[in-house]
C-alpha cells in the first residue's frame, strides 16, 4: 500500500458552502452558521482508494479557499500544484452556478492537468423537481476534465464523501 | 375561626396516614396541632376565650379515644400515654414545666418496660411492626413538640432517638440509608444555603483526605477536574497578590533560569576570554560589517540554535517532500501535512500580496524561527529554536544547493507520492542535525582549528619568506661570483665596484676612471649575467678622477716590477708630471710594445716615454793577463777597472758576467783552473773597487780559447772579458 499525497481545492462563489462539504467530510459535522472563511483553511483526511493495481492509502490536503465575491477574485496562487478541484455552486442561488463556469476556466488554467468535480450543493432545499431541472440544466459539461457534476448536502451529507472519492480516485 | 369538632372531622378525612390502625391517634394529632397553630393565630385578639374552647376539646377527644379502645395494643396505649402527655403539656404550659418533665420521664419509663415485656413475649416480628407503627407517631410527637416547646421535646426523644435510629441501621442499614439518601443531597443543599460556614468546618478536615482517596481511586481524575481552571487560579492569584506567586514561583523558575543562565555566561565568559584569539577578531569583524553590538553576537553565538524540524516542501501544492523531526520524548511532532500547507499558504499569501518577486525569508515567533530557503520547484523549511549564525545558514545553503543540484529534477515531477522521492535526500537533510549536534564539539574542537590557522599564518609568513631568502642566496651568490671575476681581472681589482642582484637584474655600480677598465668589467658582468639568465644593468661610471699619486707609483711600481721579472726585460720607469718615462732593457720589440700599452693604460699615465734598448750594451775592456800568470796587474788595468764600474754605475739594471779566455798554450786543465784563478782574482779585484758582488758572476769553467784570426802578440790572447746581463729575479 502506497500513501500518496494530494492537493485539492474547493473553488465557488462566497457562502455555497465550500467549508461545509470539508467539515462534513472531514469532521462529519454541520453547522447552520454562516462564518465566512478568510484566506484559506487547510484540512486533511486520510482515505482509502482501491484501483486494479493497488490498494493507495491518499492524505487529502483540502485548501478551504475563501469563496470569491463580486469585490474580490479567488487569489490564484493557493491553486497552484492542486491535482483536482471541486467547484461548489448553491442550488438555491443561480448565480453561483452561472459563475462554475469561470472557475473551472480559472482552475484548469493554473493546472491544466487538473481534475475537477462540481458539486450542486444545498441540494436539501430545493425541492425534487426543481432539483432535476437544476441538474438538467447545469449538470453538463462538455470538457473531459470535468468528472461530473453531483448535487450534495453538507446538511445531510448526501454525495459529500461520494464527490471526494470519485476526485480521489481519478487523481491517482 | 374553626368549631372543635369540625376540626377534628376534617383532619379524619384529610388525614393520610399509611396505617389504618393509627389513624384516630394521628386524627388525634391533627387536631391538637390545627387547634395549636389557629390559636396562635388568634391569640392577641381571643384569648380567654381559646382556654376555654380547649378545655371543652377534650370531652370529644376522649370519645374518639374510648370508641377504639377494644382495638388498643402495646403500642396504642404507649401512643396514647404519649398523647395524655402531650395534652397535659399544651394545657399546663410553662408554669407546670417542671411537671411535665417527670411525667415524661415516667412515660418513658413505661414505655421501656411495655417494650421490655414485648420483647419477651411477642415474637420479632411484632416488634419490628410495632417500632415500624412506632415512627410516624414519634415523627409526628416530635412535629409537634418542636412547634410547641423545642427544649422539653428535644430533650426527651434525643436519647431515644437516637437509640431508634441505632436500632434501625441495625436492623436494615441499606433501607435506612435509602431512606436518608433521598433527602441527603437536598439536607445539604439546604445546609450550605443557610449556614455555609458550617457545612465548611464540617468538611474541612476530611476534604484533603477525600481528595487524596480520590487520587488513590483515579489518578487522572483530580487533575482532570482541576486542570483547565489552573491557569484561571494561577491568574487570578497573581491578580489578587503578585508578590506572592512570585514568591511561590521563584524557587522553582529562579534555579531553572540561572541554571541556563549559568550555561550561558560560562559561554559568554569564554567568549570574551578568547577576546584576542582568531575567533575574537572574526567576531569583531563580524559586529562592525553588521552593525549590530559584539556583545549581541556573543549572547546569539552562546544561546545558540537547536534545528527541531526540516521539511522540503513542494512550492506550489505545498506537499510535503521531505521531512525530517527531532524525537522529542513524551511529545508529539509538529503535524508536518498542515504545517506545510499553511506555511505555502502564507508564503504565496505573502507573494501576493505584500512584494511581488521578493521572497519570504524566515518567520520569527518568539523564541523560535522557521527559516525558509526557496528554489524552483521546492522550499526547505527549518524550524529552529533561537538565533542562526551565518555558518549554519551557510550550510543550510549548501546542503539545499547540492540536493537541488542533484535531485532538481526528481523534485519538480513530485506529484504526491512519497515513493518517487529519492531517498539520498533524508541523509543529506540530516547532515544539519548532525551539524546542528556537533555545534558543540565543534566549539571544543577549536584549538584543532586554531592550530590549522596558526599552520596557515605561519605558512603565509614562511613561504614568501623562504622564496625570498631563497631568492637572496641566489643573489648573494651571483654577486659573489661577480665580485670574484671583476678582482680576477688586475686591473679592476683596485676598483670598488659594487654588484647587485635586484628583481632579475644584475646592478654593477661603481666608478672606474677610464672608459677601458669600464669596458672591462661590463665584459666580465655581462658574462655573468648571461649565464644566470639575469638583466644587466650598467651603473658603472667613468670618472676622471685624480689619481692619488702614491697609489699611481705604486701601480706603476707594481707594473715596472711585474715587467722585470720577465726574461729579457730590465727597465726602470719614473713618472713625473703625469707623463711616464720608461727607460732600460726590452730584448724583445713585441714585449716592448705590450709593456708600453700597459703602463699607458694607468690612469693618470697622460704620455709614456720610452726609451729602451732592446739591445745590451757591450764592454769592449779586457784584462790581460801574462802567460801562465793568474795575478791583475791592478796598476796597468786600474782605467779598464775604472770604465767598468763606471758601466755598471750606468747601467744598474744591468749585471756582467766574467769569462775567462786562453791562449790554448798548455794544457787543457792548466788552461782551466788559470782561467778561473784569473776569473776569481778579478772578481775580487773589482770587489776590492767597490762592486756589489751581486752583480758579479763568474763563468771562467767553461774552456775558451782565443781563436787566432790573424798574426797578433800572443800576449792578447790571455784575458777575461764581461759580458753584460739582465738578471734573473
Amino acid at each position: 500500500m502506497s500513501t500518496i499525497t494530494k492537493k485539492i481545492c474547493l473553488l465557488g462563489n462566497f457562502n455555497v458552502g465550500k467549508t461545509s462539504l470539508i467539515r462534513r467530510f472531514v469532521e462529519n459535522k454541520f453547522s447552520d452558521q454562516y462564518l465566512s472563511t478568510v484566506g484559506v483553511k487547510i484540512s486533511r483526511k486520510s482515505i482509502e482508494i482501491e484501483t486494479e493495481l493497488d490498494l493507495h492509502q491518499i492524505n487529502l490536503m483540502v485548501w478551504d479557499l475563501e469563496g470569491n465575491t463580486k469585490f474580490k477574485p479567488i487569489t490564484p496562487s493557493y491553486l497552484k500544484g492542486a491535482s483536482g478541484s471541486i467547484i461548489v455552486a448553491d442550488l438555491t442561488r443561480v448565480s453561483t452556478l452561472e459563475n462554475i463556469n469561470q472557475h473551472a476556466d480559472l482552475f484548469l488554467k493554473i493546472n491544466p492537468q487538473g481534475t475537477i468535480a462540481i458539486a450542486l450543493n444545498k441540494a436539501d432545499l430545493v425541492p425534487q423537481e426543481k432539483l432535476d431541472r437544476l441538474l438538467e440544466n447545469y449538470g453538463c459539461y462538455d470538457n473531459s476534465q470535468i468528472l461530473s457534476t453531483y448535487p450534495t448536502s453538507a446538511k445531510t451529507g448526501d454525495n459529500v464523501a461520494e464527490i471526494f472519492r470519485k476526485l480521489s480516485y481519478s487523481i491517482i | 375561626m374553626n368549631s372543635s369538632s369540625d376540626n377534628i372531622s376534617s383532619s379524619a378525612q384529610n388525614s393520610d396516614s399509611k396505617s389504618s390502625n393509627i389513624n384516630p391517634i394521628d386524627n388525634l394529632l391533627d387536631v391538637l396541632l390545627d387547634s395549636e397553630s389557629s390559636e396562635s393565630e388568634v391569640s392577641l385578639v381571643q384569648n380567654e376565650t381559646d382556654i376555654d374552647r380547649n378545655s371543652s376539646q377534650y370531652p370529644d377527644i376522649e370519645v374518639e379515644i374510648e370508641e377504639q379502645e377494644q382495638d388498643i395494643t402495646l403500642k396504642q396505649a404507649v401512643e396514647y400515654e404519649a398523647f395524655l402527655r402531650q395534652t397535659t403539656a399544651s394545657e399546663t404550659n410553662e408554669s407546670e414545666k417542671l411537671q411535665i418533665d417527670q411525667t415524661q420521664a415516667g412515660l418513658i419509663e413505661k414505655y421501656a418496660e411495655i417494650l421490655e415485656i414485648e420483647t419477651e413475649s411477642a415474637s420479632t416480628e411484632d416488634l419490628a411492626d410495632a417500632v415500624n407503627n412506632l415512627i410516624p407517631l414519634i415523627v409526628e410527637l416530635l412535629k409537634y413538640k418542636i412547634d410547641d416547646s423545642q427544649e422539653t421535646i428535644l430533650e426527651a426523644v434525643s436519647q431515644i432517638t437516637e437509640q431508634i435510629i441505632e436500632r434501625r441501621f441495625k436492623k436494615e442499614p441499606q433501607k435506612m440509608a435509602a431512606a436518608i439518601a433521598k433527602i441527603l443531597p437536598s439536607a445539604i443543599t439546604e445546609k450550605i444555603h443557610f449556614s455555609p460556614e458550617e457545612i465548611a468546618k464540617a468538611i474541612a478536615p476530611e476534604l484533603a483526605l477525600s481528595i487524596k482517596e480520590q487520587i488513590r481511586l483515579d489518578k487522572n481524575a483530580i487533575s482532570e477536574a482541576l486542570g483547565s481552571e489552573m491557569g484561571k487560579a494561577i491568574k487570578t492569584q497573581i491578580e489578587v497578590e503578585k508578590d506572592a506567586m512570585v514568591d511561590a514561583l521563584y524557587p522553582v523558575i529562579g534555579d531553572t533560569i540561572s541554571k541556563y543562565m549559568v550555561e550561558v555566561v560560562q559561554e559568554i565568559n569564554r567568549k570574551v576570554e578568547s577576546t584576542l584569539s582568531p575567533e575574537g577578531f572574526k567576531r569583531k569583524w563580524q559586529a562592525r560589517l553588521r552593525g549590530v553590538s559584539e556583545a549581541e553576537l556573543i549572547l546569539q553565538e552562546s544561546v545558540g540554535c537547536r534545528v527541531q524540524a526540516i521539511f522540503l516542501i513542494d512550492k506550489d501544492s505545498g506537499l510535503i517532500i521531505q521531512e525530517i523531526q527531532k524525537q522529542n520524548v513524551g511529545k508529539q511532532g509538529l503535524d508536518s501535512d498542515m504545517l506545510a500547507g499553511m506555511l505555502t499558504a502564507i508564503r504565496s499569501f505573502a507573494n501576493d500580496c505584500i512584494v511581488s518577486g521578493s521572497e519570504l525569508d524566515s518567520i520569527d515567533y518568539g523564541n523560535w524561527q522557521i527559516h525558509l530557503e526557496v528554489a524552483g520547484y521546492c522550499y526547505l523549511a527549518v524550524i529552529l529554536k533561537g538565533e542562526p549564525n551565518k555558518n549554519f545558514i551557510a550550510r543550510v545553503r549548501r546542503i539545499f544547493g547540492e540536493i537541488i543540484l542533484d535531485y532538481g529534477d526528481e523534485i519538480s515531477q513530485f506529484e504526491g507520492d512519497l515513493e518517487t522521492v529519492p531517498t539520498p535526500i533524508k541523509p543529506k537533510l540530516e547532515e544539519l542535525f548532525e551539524a546542528e549536534d556537533n555545534l558543540k564539539q565543534k566549539s571544543s574542537s577549536s584549538p584543532t582549528a586554531l592550530l590549522w590557522l596558526l599552520a596557515f599564518i605561519l605558512a603565509l609568513i614562511l613561504i614568501p619568506w623562504g622564496i625570498v631568502s631563497y631568492r637572496s642566496r641566489v643573489a648573494q651568490n651571483i654577486q659573489q661570483v661577480t665580485a670574484i671575476q671583476l678582482d680576477a681581472a688586475p686591473e679592476l681589482s683596485v676598483y670598488r665596484l659594487e654588484p647587485s642582484v635586484k628583481q632579475g637584474k644584475l646592478i654593477v655600480r661603481g666608478r672606474v676612471p677610464s672608459e677601458y677598465l669600464r669596458d672591462r668589467a661590463v665584459a666580465i658582468t655581462q658574462k655573468i649575467a648571461d649565464r644566470h639568465n639575469l638583466q644587466f644593468n650598467n651603473e658603472i661610471i667613468t670618472v676622471n678622477v685624480p689619481v692619488s699619486p702614491s697609489l699611481l707609483t705604486g701601480e706603476i711600481a707594481r707594473l715596472t716590477e711585474l715587467f722585470n721579472q720577465q726574461p729579457g726585460v730590465a727597465i726602470k720607469t719614473n713618472y713625473q708630471s703625469k707623463s711616464l718615462s720608461i727607460r732600460g732593457f726590452i730584448l724583445d720589440k713585441n714585449q716592448q710594445q705590450s709593456i708600453l700599452k700597459a703602463f699607458s693604460r694607468i690612469p693618470g699615465i697622460d704620455r709614456t716615454i720610452i726609451d729602451v734598448a732592446n739591445q745590451l750594451p757591450t764592454i769592449e775592456e779586457r784584462i790581460y793577463f801574462e802567460s801562465a800568470a793568474n795575478r791583475i796587474n791592478v796598476g796597468d788595468n786600474a782605467s779598464k777597472i775604472k770604465s767598468i764600474i763606471e758601466f755598471l754605475d750606468r747601467y744598474p739594471e744591468l749585471n756582467l758576467k766574467l769569462l775567462a779566455i786562453n791562449d790554448g798554450v798548455g794544457s787543457r786543465k792548466i788552461n782551466q783552473n788559470l782561467g778561473m784563478q784569473r776569473c776569481s782574482n778579478f772578481k775580487d779585484a773589482l770587489i776590492a773597487k767597490g762592486v756589489d758582488s751581486s752583480r758579479l758572476i763568474t763563468d771562467c769553467e767553461p774552456y775558451r780559447t782565443f781563436t787566432r784570426q790573424k798574426e797578433g802578440s800572443i800576449q792578447l790572447t790571455r784575458y777575461i772579458e764581461l759580458e753584460p746581463f739582465i738578471p734573473a729575479k
